[in-house]
């Protein structure tokens, strides 16, 4: 079958295809969601190699549990929970390794926040943007990339960071507080 | 109440709330400027689009390929380091527990001459040790 023909098909028929051994149908459902997954992966770790190997390791995962997936929530949603998970496990160990080789003033320094310029041209917003992702805390940044970047409600937004909806609030609102000044000089 | 307009943009306020953010939003151009700036805020990170490089698809299908074939996709190093080396730690601490037992079984103490394998020497032995003459 033509892998054109694949793009008709619903999530819930791709995926009992792919059970079945048809990789075409997994590599339709790759299409559909690395949109998604990059979104996710990138705005947590920003625009760079580990991201894209954090990607490819989320479509693996998801992969692996096909099986077990039963489709309790919609595939996006738990394809970015996968992908948040490693993001922020990507994190972790970035930061053990960082731990090893700087003292601790430096890692508080591993961020910089963006210096005052103009947003004339794309590659400048993108950038500064990045940036001002980078300078939040892991936990604060996975709440705007699944919030304002990926447009999950609070509930999905709680239910994929698997933390009470309160919590997605107020780190949302201290991370808006903290991105507003880091934003001052551009808005 | 730069509180509540942050709170305005991601929860439903009470009826009341609401009232005093309007109120405030009358009284106050700090806070309606406050919140253009927040929305821009908002429209610039919704603006970013990501996306992987090319042949994303490929290389995820490669590595599906390979799963299917049964080879390893991506070793964790770390992660295989620590549980090797938990693992051989856990095997070091329980041989010298081993070890310590049969020294103390055979020895019937576990003094610095039972580690050293050094029998005792009294200053008695010692003196007449130095005072022997072919």
């Amino acid at each position: 079958m033509p892998v054109g023909d694949y793009a008709s098909y619903s999530d819930s028929e791709l995926i009992e295809k792919a059970k079945h051994g048809e990789d075409v149908a997994f590599g339709e459902l790759v299409s559909r969601y690395e949109q998604q997954v990059a979104g996710t992966v990138k705005g947590m770790l920003g625009d760079n190699a580990a991201a894209e190997d954090v990607g490819q390791e989320t479509f693996i995962r998801f992969y692996r549990s096909l099986e077990k997936f039963r489709g309790d929530s919609a595939l996006g949603t738990y394809i970015t929970r996968i992908a948040i998970n490693l993001s922020l496990n990507e994190i972790k160990k970035q930061k053990k390794v960082i731990s090893l080789f700087y003292s601790r003033d430096n890692e508080e320094k591993e961020y910089d926040v963006p210096e005052e310029r103009d947003l004339e041209n794309e590659s400048d917003t993108k950038e500064l943007v990045d940036k001002a992702l980078l300078a939040l805390k892991p936990e604060f940044r996975s709440v705007v990339v699944l919030r304002m970047l990926q447009g999950y409600s609070t509930k999905k937004a709680a239910s994929i960071l698997n933390v009470p909806a309160g919590t997605i609030l107020s780190r949302l609102a201290r991370a808006q507080k903290e991105l507003r000044k880091i934003f001052e000089p551009f808005v | 109440m730069f509180d509540l307009l942050i709170r305005s943009m991601n929860d439903q306020l009470t009826a009341d709330e609401d009232k005093q953010l309007q109120q405030a939003f009358k009284e106050s151009s700090e806070l309606r400027e406050e919140k253009i700036k927040l929305n821009k805020v908002g429209k610039l990170l919704s603006s970013r689009n990501y996306s992987f490089s090319d042949g994303f698809r490929n290389r995820v299908m490669q590595a599906v390929s390979d799963e299917k074939k049964g080879k390893v996709i991506s070793i964790d190093f770390t992660r295989t380091f620590t549980s090797m080396f938990n693992r051989i730690a856990v095997a070091g601490v329980a041989a010298i527990v081993l070890l310590v037992i049969s020294l103390y079984i055979s020895h019937g103490s576990l003094n610095v001459n039972t580690f050293t394998g050094v029998d005792p020497i009294s200053q008695d032995n010692l003196v007449s040790v130095l005072l022997y003459e072919k």
